[in-house]
């Protein structure tokens, strides 16, 4: 119970810098588009949700272009820039891009966002953390010692209660066996 | 030579509770025991929460992610309802919101039909158990805000149909597909309803646990509390506790996943060997927990675009309707009937295949629950508080005033890389479980050659553990969250 406390707490302690997706921009209104963006960015590569959502007064323009820029926040590197994907998802639009990240850092993201039927263009800028993926497999294996652990001892108290139990049988059938013989004598 | 009943009973609350001296007895906590008894502070805010899920599932956004009805009706409750029976029982069913409604309903109408005998088994729970995955798959209800409500509120509509019109708690017992998950998973669960003292029991003549007293109804799922072994069918209800004029009923400390090897013949129940329903839960239960998990990786697409050219199909529900069938009937049929048939050498008396696979069906339940608890925990532990910003949100929306603050959209949950260890262990543990319980009812069947009989099965676990590694190493979609 203490584990699973302290695992609650450490929930809220965690910031959305490592491990899975977060959302680093929500809702932000530019022109025509509702700008709502999610990054996974670990070292090596990293990847961008930009998604476009509608709502009565905005509706992204179906010919919309996503570009994201990313460098190093200390602007020791020049700007990379890729163009986002876009795929299919619900009622909005969602470009995705992957971006590499050498180096664990801050890095800042660029997105720019262009209509050429509407002429419509907007740009939004974060700074993000770029942390390492997740654990390798030795790692895992490191962890799992607890969960090994308390693994034995569940076999071991299995085991105990199964020779118990057989026991148990045995004797009952022994007294059975001798009642049957008794009556049998008698 | 049969033992009299009042000694058969004796020796049933006996074993029960023969497993130590003075278990821990959460009805002995003090200050616990009056709050468990009080069912409704629990009901109460669960149908207030279903309700919310509801009207938020038709009314507001329909982007997943944003409304209540997917992120807490898919992330939240699944993640909840495992850890409940992971550290205590079947806590779900105890809080379980659709009896309020039913009480009311019985209330209106008096049920007066006897369930049908010919579905009083686990069969009409299991086909909806698998309707449920199945259209969860196939409509994307995790996506689906007004499906998810649409779902919540055909429950409450079936429960209150079944109860209103027959006896009993056939719903319960029979029907409800998330019971028969809770029933299943609950032999892992460390805490039983259980009578405390055998010399109160055989001396008491009302038997109100099972027939109910003034104060209170007795168990619904006919479960007689001296005879009771393991929680299959309690729905932790405590109705017992509360209809008991001794005072003699505790939710007391056990040895998770003893009662999946031993083969008493329970109250209610019955033997489990004679109970081929059961062996079939847990089958389904095993096997849908991995079929769940692979629904959720990317390889899964791969594996439906396949299908889908060699049947020369675009229906998705065709092709799910071949992976279902694939994964949960084929594949358990093949692996489960090879394994009895080598392990059945082993055995004194040859039984046939099939009941050998039934015998140890039960013993891969452990792994079951470690791959259900490694899946929902991930979505759980990574999305713990996306709740918050999306009720800010709802509130928001619904007052046209942020009366709980503006939406705080950076709230998350644990990093993948804090749940990954524990994703592992759970179903480390599982599959360690699953040995275990093989293992006792190795000894069980081939008391000569027990290694012999166990060997195939520990090998079958291993195989099944290697395949939800597999599972739980592939990108998850992340549900719930913006991503999915």
């Amino acid at each position: 119970m203490l584990g699973l406390v302290l695992v609650l707490l450490l929930a809220s302690l965690a910031s959305a810098h490592e491990g899975p997706p977060y959302p680093v921009i929500v809702d932000e209104p530019h022109g025509p588009w509702l700008l709502t963006v999610w990054a996974d960015p670990d070292v090596g590569r990293g990847t961008f949700w930009v998604q476009l959502e509608e709502d009565g007064s905005h509706r992204a323009p179906a010919d919309t272009v996503v570009h994201v820029s990313v460098m190093p926040a200390d602007g020791r590197l020049d700007p990379v820039t890729v163009l986002a994907d876009p795929e299919a998802w619900g009622s909005g639009q969602k470009h995705v891009a992957y971006v590499d990240f050498p180096t664990r850092e801050f890095w800042t993201a660029h997105f720019v966002l262009d209509s050429a039927s509407t002429g419509e263009h907007a740009e939004s800028v974060v700074n993000i953390e770029v942390t390492p993926p997740g654990y390798g497999t030795i790692d895992l294996l490191i962890y799992s010692w607890p969960f090994v652990a308390i693994g034995a001892l569940w076999i071991h108290a299995i085991r105990k209660r199964t020779r118990m139990l057989a026991a148990e049988r045995l004797e009952q059938e022994e007294a059975a066996a001798a009642d049957a013989a008794a009556s049998h004598d008698g | 030579m049969n033992a009299a009943p009042s000694e058969r009973l004796t020796s049933r609350v006996a074993q029960s509770s023969a497993s130590s001296d003075r278990p821990l007895d959460l009805l002995a906590v003090p200050g616990l025991r009056s709050l468990l008894l009080r069912r409704r502070w629990m009901q109460g805010p669960l149908l207030f929460i279903s309700i919310v899920l509801v009207v938020h599932g038709f009314a507001g956004p329909q982007l997943a992610p944003k409304n209540l009805a997917t992120l807490v009706g898919w992330v939240h409750s699944r993640g909840l309802l495992v850890v409940g029976l992971l550290v205590m029982g079947n806590a779900f069913c105890m809080a379980c919101p659709f009896m309020l409604p039913r009480d009311l309903a019985r209330r209106l109408h008096a049920p007066k039909l006897a369930w049908p005998r010919a579905l009083r088994g686990k069969h009409v729970g299991i086909a909806l158990f698998v309707g449920v995955l199945f259209v969860y798959e196939w409509l994307d209800l995790w996506a689906s805000p007004s499906g998810t409500a649409w779902l919540l509120v055909g429950y409450f509509a079936l429960v209150v149909l079944v109860d209103a019109l027959f006896k009993g708690a056939p719903f319960c017992k029979s029907v409800c597909p998330i019971g028969q998950f809770n029933f299943a998973a609950s032999a892992l669960s460390p805490f039983e309803v259980v009578a405390r003292d055998s010399d109160v029991c055989a001396s008491c003549s009302g038997h109100e646990c099972l027939r109910g007293s003034e104060s209170s109804r007795g168990c619904e799922t006919n479960l007689f509390l001296p005879e009771k072994a393991g929680n299959m069918d309690c729905t932790f209800c405590l109705d017992c506790a509360r209809a008991c004029p001794h005072e003699n009923v505790g939710i007391v400390a056990r040895l998770p996943g003893a009662e999946l090897s031993e083969d008493r013949s329970a109250a209610g129940v019955g033997r489990r060997s004679a109970r081929p329903d059961l062996a079939l839960l847990a089958t389904v239960f095993t096997f849908g927990a991995l079929l769940n998990a692979f629904g959720m990786v990317s390889p899964v697409y791969v594996v439906q675009q396949q299908i889908a050219s060699w049947m020369g199909t675009t229906s998705e529900g065709a092709v799910l309707l071949v992976l279902f069938a694939s994964l949960l009937v084929v594949e358990p049929v093949l692996l489960l009937g090879v394994t009895a048939a080598i392990s059945r050498r082993a055995m004194p008396r040859r039984e046939p295949v099939v009941a050998v696979a039934a015998r140890f069906s039960h013993g891969l339940v452990p792994l079951g629950f470690g791959v259900w608890l490694a899946h929902y925990g991930f979505h759980l532990l990574t999305g713990l508080w996306t709740f918050v910003p999306v009720t800010q949100k709802a509130v928001a929306d619904a007052f046209g005033v942020a009366l709980l603050g503006a939406p705080q959209w950076d709230r998350g949950g644990l990093t993948t890389r804090a749940v990954q260890p524990i994703e592992m262990g759970m179903l480390l543990l599982g599959a360690i479980g699953s040995l275990g319980v093989l293992w006792a009812i190795a000894k069980r069947q081939a008391p000569e050659r027990p290694r012999a009989a166990f060997a195939p099965w520990g090998v079958l676990t291993v195989l099944l553990l290697a395949a939800a590694v597999w599972l739980m190493a592939q990108p998850m979609e992340m549900r719930g969250t913006f991503l999915q």
